[in-house]
């Protein structure tokens, strides 16, 4: 389906019909970075993981969750969750699985090497993680995340 | 493919130009809040009601709210505007947007005294959990084909492709903003009952969720916002075209 099938205000100005481009192109997106971030999700989690982000950006807005007790996605927590997956390795074993949770975050889990399973939570202020192997919990501010990602074992 | 930025801001801007091309601006705050659909234009309008006392529904209000939420590209449309005498404020589930009235751009200084109320009118409101995206629109209309007067165009083997019909999108990024840009020259205006034909230069920029506070950066971001696209703008006219524009500086 097209937005564009539905009227929403009235435009201040239209282009010629000649220049519209022809058929319905459900898929374009022209946000600058929008395309680089669905390769990106794709070559990082692979297309189970795009499909759960798309799903959880677009349909998870306020009370979902079988009690409606889930808050919508957080866009600060989205964001950072982009700029881990762009410093991030491309992963050599299994891609990270990818979670929304209640309070909104997403949050990725993965097995490293040695079975070392790692969850990373992006919150609105910072990204908190999780390292089993040694029990490190700890938190990061999100312009450290190069850092973070020293941090952890990569998948 | 990585987005630049390709413009030269001049040194000097104007702070006038003569006609005022400008059609449109709209400041677009998008957000997310915990509140439902049914309570928000209660809690807004009980806040601007002395100032914007008219309100008008848009034809997507009358979708129903189960087919709006499925429909991704719906989720930051307006479905509500409240008028006052100088501006409209357009207002959906997850946008709010100032808007000035069509061909009266009341000049940067009274757009943002009036979203400098506005932020605080939504900070009193209290409904916006986070904000997901801050933007600035200007649409500008120029008389006839505006393409020999700009510095940006296309070309078929070599050689400029002026004077036919034409459609230029480009997008950049300028951190921590990015933008849009789209000039044409197959514009059809609404000028009250009749339409004008001409050409539009329709510049968007934006900051996203990481790079801003609404009520603690909110208004320096605007602006940033606007101050970029003041600048962009002037950039993409040629010398002799602004000069056909009465250009006064500071």
């Amino acid at each position: 389906m097209n937005a564009s099938y539905f009227p929403t205000r009235q435009a201040i100005y239209t282009t010629k019909p000649e220049l519209i481009p022809g058929g319905d192109l459900p898929n374009l997106q022209t946000d600058t970075g929008d395309g680089q971030r669905e390769d990106l999700l794709l070559a990082k989690l692979g297309s189970s993981g795009w499909g759960r982000v798309h799903h959880f950006r677009n349909y998870y807005s306020q009370g979902w969750g079988d009690r409606g007790q889930g808050r919508p996605l957080s866009p600060r927590s989205l964001e950072a969750f982009y700029r881990f997956l762009e410093l991030m390795p491309q992963p050599r074993r299994t891609a990270p699985k990818v979670f929304l949770t209640d309070s909104g975050h997403l949050e990725v889990c993965w097995t490293g090497e040695a079975g070392a399973e790692v969850q990373v939570e992006f919150t609105p202020t910072h990204t908190e993680f999780y390292i089993a192997a040694t029990e490190t919990e700890d938190s990061l501010p999100h312009h450290a995340m190069a850092d973070l990602l020293h941090m952890l074992p990569p998948p | 493919m990585s987005a630049e930025f390709p413009f030269t801001i001049p040194e000097r801007l104007p702070v006038r130009i003569d006609p005022c091309p400008i059609l449109e601006a709209v400041l677009e705050i998008r957000f997310v809040t915990q509140e439902s659909w049914d309570v928000l234009p209660g809690l807004l309008f009980s806040e601007i009601r002395d100032r914007y006392p008219d309100q008008l529904q848009l034809p997507l209000y009358q979708i129903p709210e189960e087919m709006r939420r499925h429909e991704p590209q719906l989720a930051h449309k307006p479905l509500l505007q409240f008028l006052s005498r100088d501006f409209l404020i357009q207002f959906g589930p997850r946008v709010i947007g100032l808007v000035t009235k069509p061909d009266a751009y009341p000049g940067w200084t009274r757009l943002r005294e009036e979203l400098e109320w506005l932020l605080q009118v939504l900070r009193q409101a209290s409904f916006i959990t986070e904000g997901d995206r801050l933007g600035v629109r200007y649409i500008d209309f120029f008389q006839g084909n505006v393409f020999p007067g700009l510095q940006i165009g296309a070309q078929v083997q070599g050689a400029p492709l002026d004077h036919a019909e034409l459609s230029l999108t480009t997008a950049f990024r300028h951190p921590p903003l990015a933008g849009r840009l789209v000039v044409t020259n197959g514009a059809l205006v609404r000028r009250g009952e009749s339409h004008a034909t001409g050409s539009v230069l329709d510049l968007d920029i934006w900051a996203g969720a990481l790079d801003f506070e609404l009520f603690a950066n909110g208004l320096e971001r605007f602006d940033q916002m606007h101050h970029l696209a003041k600048g962009v703008f002037f950039s993409l006219l040629k010398d002799d075209y602004l000069a056909t524009l009465n250009p006064r500086y500071p």
